[in-house]
């Protein structure tokens, strides 16, 4: 059942994989586990000399790197032996909190932590379990499983998976929508042609870095064109074909501009994927609605075989009509794709140019080009089955997520792939995880109107909800406001912004408690940090885990020590539920996340701890029963009521539940990662999957409709025009400020590939490369903007957006678009507890004004074009 | 005769930095001291700019001026080319920075770790090699060649832009790659002969950019 990954290592020319047993020697091992420097998971290798860490390799059995590891999995070894890491448990004792406050430690017994947390929380789940609100992270999956274990087991709706504002927020309800996966990425081993959207897929970041880098650098050797879309000439533009800056904020017209190149100029899609794999030939009626059979209430096609009106599962379907108008109930009607292209007509690219600021001869040319090299109609045979070839993929992620109006932006983006039917198949933009046959078998299936129905990923404790057909709105009782969003994946960006009055939102409850892990949520949760703080100050009990004390620790009431990710283990389940997933990849895997070396004394696993509380709580059974349900864990290995398991206990449990009897921890330990084939159909689930995609999102019409008559209820006036079945590009308030002369410049972040995700410049080796590079820890500026204010290249200046106004040191450069100040990744800390990054660099996030009005009404995600003025110092 | 040799994929090279930290994590430079190091730069004007990255490092140049420099014997070259400093027989005089046109050996001076004074458990562990006082510079983790395996930067190289082999050798990987694709060695003028090429694509492309 298992093969080796043999047939794989002879392309691994370079990778050195120390060989031989474990334990030949007692002084120097290897030891597998997986790195947690950022929410991907590679495998490594770990070499102890003398029980001391002494290197970090990547492991090449683990396919989801290959042996290779970045310049920060490699500087995990300083982030382990930080002498600034906390290792006892420390009680605040000043009582005023705020950002610089000192909240004067003490440090406290176990006991007293414990006891504590438990009492508030036995109180909590006897009054009103809502009280409490949890804070997961990617990037280590012990708060995952035993935070989010909470959702069902506690009763609290309340657990956020995430950190930042934009995480997760349309790409995943995307992936549910279209193929039922949770990440995005092309199909590198087969694209020729790639476009990056506010993303720096195949170049730097992106969840699998380690082994999309060396297959785009393959591909872009072999002849695969990357054109890279992106207000900052960043590392993907460095190495791209083309560098389209474009003025932030613009995705969708961006997006709308392509479809309206392939759909009404050069007159390229694929027709047969559209006509039977999406609801493109469904006939829209009055009000933008489906013509229905009256009998079953389905949605009618027209039949252009027989010419007959039929619904869309009807056995005699032959070849339904995409394009034209035609009388169905006597009436006219026409098929959903006619809308699409008359909204993609709205989008002519000198329009879209003076937008987009992209040339608009440039854009035909871009969207020809894509079209041509997506070969419509054209198969390739992978292990002896013919799949459809479209060696293209548009692919986007933080920057078209990042804005007031994100849905509209991303999705306009996803059509462009999706009317070439480049999804999921050879060569295109994939959909991870979107199906598997082993261990678990998943597939997605046609449900409501026969469209492609995914639960989402809230199986496992916390996750995000899926936009098709959405809930139905009603007034809030959350502090998320999550009713009020019917179609988002998740709300939490509206937390900080209904502290501000909850009354005004009818919420009947209180935050008394906070637990979060140490993702930085104060810093990188949300926008405007005041706001955020503000609404800390108001719960009784934050309580955090922390290595190191980071900004949002300077808010807590008890701070617990955790283990480093070299000292703790746990059955990696991963980031990527149920297991992650390369796109293409002939194999599946599996890996361990284990303790290599000893924790100081006295400091204990998260799961430890908090089946401590449970048990204390008295709600231990109620987590086991829940973890029982959420691990999908079989009846020999389930974990029993009334008993209290280690977490080795636990994590053998999973491991033979999953794999039998011979898999379990002990295996996983010395092996590492357990590697098996996939079929073809797992690799390339697009044409496999039964069910049509949701291109026209009619849904959003009756959400919205719904959701006008609860605000208007409440006494509210939104603006819901963003509740329509196709995108459309809307400005940001930022955009206007810059066309009316207001600001000088819109702030973007990006990012770098040293610095990526999680545990940044706190690090020594990650701080000394930003020091000695130009751009980490300065403000790029363009060489025109720069001509103009009077600065020059290291000048001091001010940033000063409506919330915060900060110090900054220019960075002049003609790789940034000119109406742009470029910021990377998550710097500017000013925690004690990390003082090699205090004072470097600038906290993007927090010159984000944060607030209703610039938050996406759709999906909730925060508007991160800055408003900047600039000068000099 | 084996010289070893590295080539330099300028076009495949992305600047992610994984080889400045393979090479101190593997090696345990102490701070400030990247033996291997990444060159950030930009061409062109806007909107045809780029940001360009160049991995630089030592190139055990045929025939080292460092070598010839030093008066104390420290520099040695092997029978494999590689050229390194012999910690134990230097004394610090820097003549091969002075010698050196490529700017590559510098002095370690530095007594702190990372921290501060006091080291962390993998300092004490790594620190322990280095002789305060010398010249330091890239020794092709010759430790790992002796045991058959990469230098840690290629090793770690994501985007394979780094790779290693016998230049004697018409068979091996670099010499294959310099067959295939446009190259050059720095400042070759010079005459120093360095092990050292960068590729610069089959197409012709600009150095240190894309296509």
């Amino acid at each position: 059942m298992i093969p080796s990954l043999k047939g794989r290592e002879t392309q691994m020319q370079t990778v050195y994989r120390p060989g031989g047993k474990r334990h030949e020697s007692s002084a120097s091992d290897w030891v597998p586990t997986t790195c947690r420097m950022c929410l991907v998971g590679c495998g490594v290798l770990v070499h102890m000399q003398n029980h001391k860490v002494v290197n970090v390799i990547g492991n090449p059995d683990s396919p989801i790197n290959r042996g290779r590891i970045c310049a920060k999995g490699k500087s995990g070894i300083m982030n382990h032996y930080n002498p600034n890491r906390i290792t006892k448990p420390l009680k605040r004792t000043n009582s005023e909190k705020g950002i610089g406050i000192d909240p004067k430690w003490q440090e406290i017994s176990w006991e007293e932590a414990i006891e504590t947390i438990s009492s508030k929380m036995r109180k909590i789940h006897q009054e009103d379990p809502r009280k409490l609100y949890l804070q997961t992270w990617g990037g280590s999956q012990e708060f995952t499983t035993w935070l989010g274990v909470l959702r069902p087991a506690f009763g609290t709706p309340y657990v956020q998976t995430g950190v930042s504002p934009s995480c997760g927020k349309t790409v995943h309800s995307i992936q549910f929508l279209v193929a039922g996966g949770f990440h995005q990425e092309p199909d590198l081993a087969h694209c020729k042609y790639l476009i990056d959207c506010g993303t720096q897929m195949g170049v730097a970041t992106r969840e699998g870095f380690n082994h999309q880098v060396p297959d785009c650098a393959k591909a872009r050797e072999r002849g695969l064109k990357l054109v890279v879309v992106d207000p900052i000439g960043n590392n993907a533009a460095a190495k791209a074909d083309e560098w389209l800056p474009i003025r932030p904020g613009t995705d969708a017209a961006f997006g709308m501009g392509m479809l309206n190149v392939l759909l009404n100029e050069a007159r390229i899609f694929d027709a047969e994927y559209l006509k039977h794999f999406t609801n493109a030939a469904y006939l829209v009626g009055a009000k933008g609605k489906f013509v229905r059979d009256p009998a079953t209430g389905k949605p009618l096609l027209y039949d252009q075989g027989d010419g007959k009106v039929k619904t869309y599962d009807d056995p005699t379907l032959n070849d339904p009509l995409l394009e034209g108008e035609v009388e169905a109930q006597g009436k006219k009607a026409k098929p959903a794709f006619e809308f699409v292209k008359a909204r993609a007509a709205e989008y002519p690219a000198e329009r879209v140019e003076e937008i987009t600021s992209i040339p608009a001869k440039t854009l035909r040319r871009i969207g020809r080009e894509f079209g041509a090299a997506a070969q419509i109609g054209a198969t390739i045979r992978i292990d002896g089955v013919d799949v459809p070839y479209r060696p293209v993929c548009l692919d986007w992620d933080r920057g078209p997520q990042g804005h007031k109006h994100a849905w509209h932006h991303t999705w306009a983006l996803a059509m462009v792939n999706v009317v070439l039917g480049a999804v999921n198949v050879v060569g295109s933009i994939h959909s991870t995880d979107s199906a598997s046959n082993f261990p678990i078998k998943k597939w997605v299936e046609a449900g409501q109107d026969g469209i492609l129905m995914s639960g989402g990923s809230t199986h496992r404790g916390g996750g995000h909800f899926t936009a098709f057909p959405g809930r139905t709105p009603t007034r809030p009782e959350r502090w998320d406001l999550f009713e009020l969003f019917p179609v988002a994946a998740h709300t939490r960006t509206l937390v900080p912004e209904v502290y501000k009055d909850p009354g005004k939102w009818g919420i009947d409850h209180k935050i008394e408690m906070v637990i979060h892990s140490p993702g930085n949520q104060v810093m990188a949760g949300w926008g405007d940090v005041q706001a955020v703080v503000n609404w800390y100050k108001s719960i009784d009990l934050v309580v955090g885990f922390a290595v190191e004390i980071n900004e949002t620790h300077e808010l807590d009431d008890i701070v617990i020590p955790m283990r480093t990710y070299m000292e703790e283990g746990c059955f990696d389940d991963s980031s990527v539920y149920p297991f992650p997933a390369v796109a293409g990849e002939a194999v599946g895997f599996c890996q361990i996340q284990q303790g290599v070396v000893e924790p100081p004394e006295g400091v204990r696993s998260v799961g430890e701890v908090m089946t401590e509380i449970y048990q204390r709580v008295g709600i231990l059974d109620e987590v086991y029963q829940a973890l029982n349900n959420v691990k999908g864990l079989q009846p020999a290995y389930s974990l029993e009521l009334g008993k209290r398991y280690s977490m080795e206990e636990v994590s053998d449990r999973i491991a033979k539940s999953r794999f039998g009897a011979e898999y379990g921890w002990n295996w996983f330990k010395e092996n590492g990662v357990l590697v098996w084939p996939r079929s073809v159909d797992e690799r390339y689930p697009g044409r496999f999957i039964k069910a049509r995609i949701a291109l026209y999102l009619e849904n959003f019409i009756e959400r919205g409709e719904e959701l006008g008559a609860v605000l208007k209820e409440m006494g509210l006036a939104w603006d819901l025009s963003d509740y329509e079945p196709l995108p459309h590009w809307r400005p940001c308030e930022s955009y206007e400020k810059m066309r009316r002369g207001e600001i000088d410049a819109v702030g973007v972040n990006y990012k770098l590939p040293y610095a990526y995700g999680a545990h940044g410049n706190a690090n020594p080796w990650i701080n000394e490369l930003c020091e000695k590079l130009p751009h980490s820890y300065g403000a790029l500026i363009n060489k025109r903007l720069a001509q103009k204010k009077g600065i020059k290249d290291g000048d001091p200046i001010w940033l000063e957006s409506p919330v915060k106004k900060v110090r900054a040191v220019a960075r002049v450069t003609e790789c940034v678009h000119p109406e742009v100040i470029g910021i990377a990744g998550n710097a500017g800390h000013w925690a004690k507890g990390k003082p090699l990054s205090m004072g470097k660099g600038v906290n993007f996030n927090g010159l984000l004004p944060y607030g209703f009005e610039v938050i996406d009404v759709i999906s909730s995600a925060l508007d991160q074009c800055a408003p900047l003025k600039v000068y000099k110092a | 005769m084996a010289r070893l040799g590295f080539t330099v994929d300028l076009e495949r090279c992305v600047g992610c930095m994984g080889c400045v930290i393979a090479c101190k994590a593997e090696n345990g430079t102490p701070p400030s001291i990247h033996w291997m190091k990444v060159l950030e730069r930009e061409e062109g004007e806007f909107p045809y700019a780029r940001r360009t990255f160049t991995p630089v490092r030592c190139n055990h140049c045929a025939n080292p001026p460092c070598l010839t420099a030093c008066p104390t014997g420290a520099i040695v070259k092997r029978a494999d080319g590689i050229v390194a400093v012999d910690q134990d027989v230097c004394i610090g005089t820097m003549a091969c920075m002075t010698a050196c046109p490529y700017y590559v050996p510098y002095r370690w001076d530095g007594e702190d770790g990372y921290f501060g004074k006091e080291l962390v458990p993998y300092e004490e562990e790594k620190y322990s090699k280095f002789k305060k006082g010398t010249a330091q510079k890239c020794h092709f983790c010759y430790h790992r060649i002796d045991e058959g395996r990469p230098p840690a930067c290629v090793e770690s190289c994501p985007a394979d832009a780094l790779n290693y082999g016998d230049l004697d050798d018409p068979e091996s990987r670099v010499n294959s790659l310099l067959r295939q694709k446009k190259h050059f060695q720095p400042r070759q003028e010079l005459g120093t002969n360095p092990s050292l090429f960068y590729l610069t694509g089959k197409g012709g492309g600009t150095v240190g950019g894309g296509r």
